[in-house]
């Protein structure tokens, strides 16, 4: 249907004054857009007939208990991200924990096992060589190396069944410069007669 | 005691942590939050969807309620953004929906009018306004059902009156137009 425009014009009050009583004036003296006009009254008044429409009254009734009930329940979704985020959050706090506490446990032990293990091999090895053995001097200190020699040179004693000083005019250096003069100073012959007799005798 | 007044006291109680005062603003203008989304949308659902849509946002932003503007006129610009937004989502949907033909249509039957007469009377209005673009929907709906002055419809849309009559008149010529189609 083609409208005449000025019609919604004139209807939804567009219009000036002048132009106003213009369309006025046509709209007595044309039939066209006075049929026009007509039609167009009666779609406005199919549209107010659904203007105030009679509906279910409970709907209404139920609308705040059903918004409340849907307020709540938004409300615990609310909540449920924040307490997934807050268990993860002490969950990794407590991994981290246990893995650092585990960490220095197996530091600690390792630390004390090494210890007692030293302590074992110096109290239980009486096996002189073995022992001696066991002495890693290269990542010792000076005092370390000091007590292990001074370790080591008590179970000589008690192993040789040798007195302290006897100990040291055994292993002292110039003792060793006496022995390689002494041994420089052997013919082949008398070298031949020293080794015959060692052969003879017993040492162990 | 104004409406506006009236409106202003039950804010301010609310704010206060009346939860009464709430449910008496609710009281009061459900019936035009629904209607205004029902002529939007055209359907019942729909409309159902977008009242508790804007219940919720009115609960939670009523505390920061400052009468810039009156509280319908607030109310109003909620319901039809709600409104448009739940358009533009819904034909998003339905490009890419499974959802056959039959699901829809029992859906469409849920209804709150009972009157056979009045509810086809409806129904045929609604198909005639889903045809038109959505902002001009808005100002016929506004002008028409809700009586609104322009200077009211400026306020709610944020539109000028001089594009809100121009959007007024391009609705109204269409809907005749639509109308005349529909009885042929």
């Amino acid at each position: 249907m083609k409208i005449d425009e000025r019609i919604i014009l004139y209807v939804d009050g567009q219009m000036t004054e002048d132009e106003k009583a213009s369309f006025e004036r046509e709209l007595k003296s044309s039939k066209e857009l006075a049929e026009d006009f007509k039609k167009y009254n009666l779609v406005l008044s199919d549209i107010s007939k659904v203007k105030n429409v009679s509906t279910e009254n409970e709907y209404f009734l139920q609308m705040i208990p059903k918004f409340r009930g849907r307020f709540e329940l938004k409300r615990q979704l609310k909540i449920i991200p924040k307490i997934a985020f807050s268990v993860t959050i002490i969950a990794a706090v407590l991994i981290f924990f246990i893995f650092n506490f585990n960490k220095s446990n197996k530091n600690l032990t390792q630390t004390s096992t090494s210890t007692v293990n030293q302590n074992i091999s110096v109290n239980n090895y009486s096996d002189l060589s073995t022992l001696a053995d066991q002495f890693n001097f290269s990542g010792m200190s000076n005092e370390e190396i000091s007590n292990s020699n001074s370790i080591l040179d008590s179970l000589l004693i008690e192993e040789l069944d040798l007195t302290p000083q006897s100990l040291n005019n055994m292993t002292a250096d110039n003792n060793n410069s006496d022995l390689n003069n002494l041994v420089q100073g052997i013919n082949e012959k008398e070298a031949d007669q020293i080794y015959k007799e060692i052969l003879k005798k017993k040492i162990y | 005691m104004t409406e506006s007044s009236n409106d202003f006291e039950l804010v301010n109680k609310f704010i206060s942590g009346d939860e009464g005062a709430f449910n008496k603003i609710v009281l009061k203008y459900q019936q035009k939050i629904y209607w205004h989304a029902r002529r939007m949308t055209g359907n019942h659902l729909d409309a159902d969807e977008i009242v508790q849509e804007v219940l919720m946002v009115l609960y939670e932003k009523l505390k920061n309620f400052q009468f810039k503007s009156s509280l319908y006129t607030w109310i109003y610009r909620i319901t039809t953004t709600r409104s448009i937004n739940f358009l533009r989502k819904k034909n998003l949907r339905q490009i890419f929906s499974f959802e056959d033909k039959e699901t829809k249509l029992v859906k469409s039957k849920e209804d709150i009018v009972n009157n056979i007469e009045v509810k086809e009377r409806l129904e045929k209005l609604e198909k005639v306004l889903l045809q038109i673009p959505d902002r001009q929907r808005e100002v016929f709906i506004l002008r028409n059902f809700d009586e609104l002055s322009y200077e009211e419809i400026a306020q709610i849309t944020g539109k000028s009156i001089g594009g809100l009559k121009a959007n007024y008149f391009h609705a109204m010529k269409k809907i005749m137009e639509l109308m005349k189609e529909n009885e042929n």
